[in-house]
């Protein structure tokens, strides 16, 4: 019991803290160095310690501190309770979610220095340790519903802010998130089709090989995914619900600590979509090529390199968190790719365009499916 | 629990299975070629007679029950095919009224008969339920599409109260169904009404099984309007389309008698349940008496014919639970409940027929004012409305005279004073119902009417107003058919 | 339109003894039934039942957040504020699902009630705003309070005095894989595949009826 918590909360620090609050953090600056970039500024390069300055990277430190310090203002007449409750409604679930992703291969702690090639039948169970917080029979549809949540801190805080505009805003979040998530949860039936699992655990371990990722087996299923998870996130093109320059948003009202509480969270989504990506349709850890015991081919060379457990462990971690990386950084440019959508193009795509796509889709991979098992 | 998919599984229920199949194509039809004056009524009474030839032909061929369609969810039984036949004649004389109705009061009739004809689907699933969850299934599917029915008419906001507050009674009603059916669950283990009736009937007593079936049954009274539980129907009832009144007063009672009838002669049937101090025929002596007086005397006030005919139902459905009674005292006496079921339907679809007919748009006309000197006018349509009324009222030669008959023998036949004094109740209360079922007679017949009507001229009125007033007349003066059927529409027959 | 719905006044925030009555009358028949589970023969049948484990705990403490809960949802005065109350009860009963091993239902239970239906709830109270204000108090409506509370503890009499007859019946341990996602799926499309396709039917009976409904504003606009 008491080893079971101690490695839970190390995978939690780990993971969630190490992991995707710095990769959130760090993303607040790139997407503003990217769009510098692209505009042909310089962007935030200034923030520094003394003579430190590494390309600007101290600049989400800077903006925290600044946010933290500002002053705690509240409107007249806003509902207390629910105007405090509203951002940690936003970030929990975004924080949440990630306690059922597997950030790497099973490891087992007494042979790291061996070569194993089947670790779950080579370990004592004792010693085995899955790089996953939780191992949840329900796996997905944890993530599905848990992330469901995070709809009520956008109509919470548009609603407790006393102000027209925020409640406005609140529930164009709440009808844009609520449209796309039929979609997202239409677009992974796919992957439960494929992989016949909840477990994300599971649907990773049959990416083996970079024929079986999700993204081959799914194409179409991929495009809807990323689709309404971009939307999910409130992100560009359809990041109606903040649209930061034209449009007022739900957490209008917001300032301070409670506003970064808000930001942040955003940015964590966009790392968890990252990572679900990664798990669902890029195979999660997996490095191409590379089994428990080392490479037995390396790009179609057959070779026989092995390798001790902790260095696999270390290229298949390493391999997630760079997966993770492209992902986002490939959300992020999409946002100065593509013009916003109008309100009616946003609902009319969602519900006339990829809804009834991810359902052909389901049916198009249930029919295939049929075929190959009564051609066996 | 072992399963294999059984294709003659698909047979038995081909009515059912093809009239969902069919109310889908009517919808589609009517997404393709637009919502209004395109007589997709036809369309739906095509689907209803070819729904109804296969529950004939099951019945013809029928040579024992099927009890175990998919693992024990539907049971094919000749009570259940009896029902069938009247929610699909019901069915179709009610969108025969509305394809003229529909139009005048400027409808959108696709949806309006796929509606129709789901709730038929709604209702056959529930008297074919062998098992709860499909009953609670059937229910609901029924109801829904009825609650929407009763709210589509077009910028009424009466329509729109009715069916609001249908459905919040109605939403309130499946609440209890649900949790008594937990509560059974909760004891047994399983909702297969067999499995159950035989768990239930070896737990005398057991006091979690007691309050659930007392919920499954209250639910039940809400939904065929027994009194403590009837308040909804009047407002309902008036404020639906007229041609959805006539079907909720035919098919739905039919449905929730039908539902009623399964449960406490399939289910709650051991003596356990049905005597004494906590059984519930008890129960339904006192609603069955509280029903058919406060209907009735609710009746005796109303000057709108259709808010009279709401409360006239009322006081049906406590006629209808002398049935009742009787079927849980003896499950053989079911073909009397069944004739009255038969001729309360087609007489009421007739009346509603009538008052469907006599308003044109905007116009209602359903106040007896409304209705002096319709005679002078329209002597055909003031005959048939007297044969209705009359047939309501218990009068010979008409259909519902007989049906109170036989029903009241069958009630005699138990020589209790209890029963006795029921039908001696009853007999009163026909009685004190005639008062306010002469009253549009004398309306139409002996009084000057201001202005003549602008009544629907279609035909297709015309043929329900023949069509049920020949009904009654025969189940009037030959019932021997429709009874010798009726007596062979057994549960588990 | 008035979006925003004020705070109400402080002297009205407190629906103090409304929100006791409620309590009283829910809680009366649960401590009793309890009472009615310490008689001898429940006690009997409480030895060979197994000793009190983290189980049961869980079960005990989520129930009693679900009473909690459905408490504050039915005294809170702020729609929006009953609203979320009524979230939190899902959740707790998410929470007794877990503990009786019904991972799958429990999954579902946040999914589909908390995640869409409850948002939809808020949806519709938030567009809505509490324009009508009702007072509350002990003294309005007292007769049919008198009544209700009187019906309550009827039916809450006969239900315990019935229980107190006898001891619950000993609860089976479940099997392994009990309310997983492949139990349920192998229960779903074998036994209940007729019922699991009938609901398609019920909700397309409810989509066409909304339709059927909302439809009408649209188009007496356009005769306008």
């Amino acid at each position: 019991m008491l080893t079971f918590i101690i490695a839970t909360a190390i995978k939690v620090v780990f993971f969630v803290v190490l992991f995707g609050l710095t990769l959130s953090a760090i993303l607040t600056w790139m997407e503003r160095r990217q769009s510098a970039m692209m505009q042909d500024r310089l962007g935030p390069v200034r923030a520094n310690i003394g003579k430190v300055r590494l390309w600007g990277l101290l600049h989400p430190l800077a903006d925290a501190l600044k946010l933290v310090v500002k002053e705690d203002f509240r409107p007249p007449h806003a509902y207390r309770a629910l105007y405090v409750l509203a951002p940690m409604l936003a970030l929990l679930p975004a924080l949440l979610v990630f306690a059922v992703i597997p950030f790497g291969p099973p490891v087992c702690i007494d042979q790291l220095g061996a070569a194993l090639a089947d670790v779950g039948g080579m370990c004592k169970p004792d010693q085995l340790h899955y790089l996953q917080i939780a191992n949840l029979d329900i796996g997905l549809l944890f993530v599905f519903g848990i992330a469901s949540l995070g709809v009520y801190g956008a109509v919470l805080a548009g609603w407790s802010s006393n102000n027209n505009y925020a409640l406005l805003g609140g529930l164009r979040a709440a009808a844009q998130m609520l449209s796309y998530e039929v979609t997202m949860g239409m677009a992974v039936m796919g992957i439960f089709l494929v992989y016949g699992s909840l477990e994300p655990m599971s649907i990773v371990e049959q990416q083996s090989t970079m024929l079986d990722w999700g993204i081959v087996k799914q194409p179409l299923g991929f495009i809807l995914f990323f689709f309404a998870a971009i939307a999910e996130t409130k992100r560009a093109p359809f990041d109606i619900p903040e649209g930061e320059s034209e449009i007022v948003g739900y957490f209008v009202e917001y300032s301070g600590t409670r506003f970064m509480v808000f930001y942040l969270g955003e940015f964590i989504e966009i790392v968890f979509v990252g990572t679900l990506i990664t798990t669902l349709y890029l195979g999660g850890w997996q490095f191409p090529g590379l089994a428990s015991d080392g490479f037995h081919s390396f790009f179609g060379f057959n070779v026989n390199w092995l390798m001790p457990h902790w260095a696999v462990v270390a290229l298949q971690m390493g391999a997630f968190v760079t997966k993770v990386f492209i992902v986002c950084f490939f959300q992020l440019a999409i946002r100065w790719t593509l013009p916003r959508l109008r309100y009616d193009q946003l609902m009319a795509l969602g519900w006339k365009g990829l809804l009834p796509a991810s359902i052909f889709n389901v049916v198009l991979t249930a029919a295939v499916m049929l075929a190959l098992q009564s051609v066996k | 629990m072992s399963f294999s998919l059984n294709p003659a599984d698909f047979v038995h229920l081909a009515p059912v299975l093809f009239l969902t199949v069919w109310a889908c194509l009517v919808l589609l039809a009517s997404a393709i070629g637009g919502g209004h004056g395109r007589h997709y009524g036809l369309l739906a009474i095509l689907g209803l007679i070819l729904s109804g030839l296969g529950v004939a032909l099951s019945w013809v061929q029928h040579v024992q029950p099927a009890t175990d369609l998919f693992a024990g969810m539907m049971v094919v039984d000749r009570f259940a095919l009896f029902l069938d036949m009247i929610f699909i004649i019901a069915g179709i004389l009610t969108a025969l009224v509305a394809d003229a109705y529909l139009e005048e009061h400027r409808f959108t009739e696709g949806e309006f008969f796929a509606l129709l004809l789901l709730s038929i689907s709604g209702m056959m699933m529930m008297v074919h339920a062998g098992d709860l969850v499909m009953f609670v299934i059937g229910l609901e599917t029924m109801s829904l599409a009825i609650y929407a029915l009763v709210a589509s008419w077009p910028g009424q906001r009466r329509s729109a109260e009715a069916g609001f507050k249908y459905f919040l009674m109605g939403a309130v009603a499946s609440a209890f169904l649900l949790y008594g059916i937990a509560l059974l669950y909760g004891v047994t283990g399983t909702t297969n009404l067999a499995k159950l009736a035989g768990v239930i009937n070896g737990k005398a007593g057991e006091p979690l099984v007691l309050v659930g079936m007392f919920m499954i049954l209250g639910a039940m009274g809400f939904k065929v309007a027994l009194v403590p539980f009837h308040m909804w129907t009047p407002d309902a009832y008036e404020g639906a389309p007229t041609p959805v009144t006539g079907f909720m007063a035919a098919a739905v009672k039919a449905a929730g008698f039908g539902a009623l009838l399964r449960l406490v002669a399939g289910l709650f049937s051991a003596d356990a349940w049905t005597f004494g101090s906590t059984g519930w025929i008890n129960i339904f002596w006192v609603l069955s008496v509280l029903t058919m007086t406060i209907g009735n005397i609710s009746a005796l006030r109303q000057n709108n014919v259709k808010r009279m005919l709401a409360y006239s139902s009322i006081a049906h459905a406590g006629y209808l639970l002398i049935g009742v009674v009787v079927v849980g005292l003896d499950p053989s006496q079911m073909g009397a409940v069944l004739f009255y079921v038969v001729a309360y339907a087609v007489t009421t679809l007739g009346a509603f027929a009538v008052v469907a007919w006599i308003g044109s748009r905007d116009v209602e006309r359903t106040t007896l004012e409304d209705w002096y000197g319709v005679a002078k006018h329209h002597p055909a349509v003031a005959l048939a409305m007297m044969l209705f009324l009359f047939s309501l009222g218990g009068l010979p030669p008409t259909a519902g005279f007989f049906a109170k008959f036989y029903l009241f023998k069958a009630a005699l036949s138990f020589d209790s004073p209890q029963m006795l004094t029921l039908v001696l109740i009853a007999i009163a209360n026909s009685v004190v119902s005639m008062y306010y079922y002469l009253r549009p007679i004398v309306a139409m017949y002996f009084r000057e009417g201001a202005s003549a009507p602008k009544p629907l001229t279609s035909f297709s009125v015309y043929w329900v107003l023949g069509i049920t007033s020949a009904l009654v007349l025969i189940l009037g003066m030959a019932p021997d058919a429709t009874l010798a059927w009726a007596a062979q529409a057994l549960m588990g027959g | 339109m008035d979006l925003l719905s004020q705070k109400t006044p402080l002297s009205q925030r407190r629906p103090f003894i409304s929100s006791l009555m409620a309590t009283i009358a829910l809680l009366v028949p649960w401590l009793a039934t309890s009472v009615a589970w310490a008689t001898p023969q429940a006690a009997a049948a409480a030895k060979t039942a197994p000793a009190f484990n983290g189980a049961l705990w869980t079960f005990y403490i989520f129930g009693a957040l679900t009473i909690a809960g459905a408490l504050l949802t039915i005294t809170r005065r702020n729609p929006v504020t009953a609203a979320l109350w009524l979230v939190f009860t899902l959740f707790a009963t998410a929470g007794v699902y877990l503990s009786l091993h019904a991972t799958f239902m429990a999954a579902i239970q946040v999914l589909v009630y908390a995640g869409a239906i409850m948002v939809l709830f808020m949806f519709v109270v938030m567009m809505v705003g509490n324009t009508e204000r009702q007072e509350f108090g002990i003294m309005r409506g007292l007769f049919s309070k008198v009544v209700a509370l009187g019906a309550i503890a009827l039916l809450g009499w006969r239900l315990i005095s019935l229980l107190m007859r006898q001891a619950p019946a000993k609860a089976a341990m479940v099997s392994d894989g009990y309310g997983s996602v492949h139990s349920m799926g192998g229960v779903l499309f074998r036994e209940y595949l007729f019922p699991f396709e009938a609901i398609s039917v019920l909700l397309l009976v409810a989509i066409v009826g909304a339709v059927v409904i909302s439809r009408r504003s649209t188009e007496e606009k356009e005769e306008v």
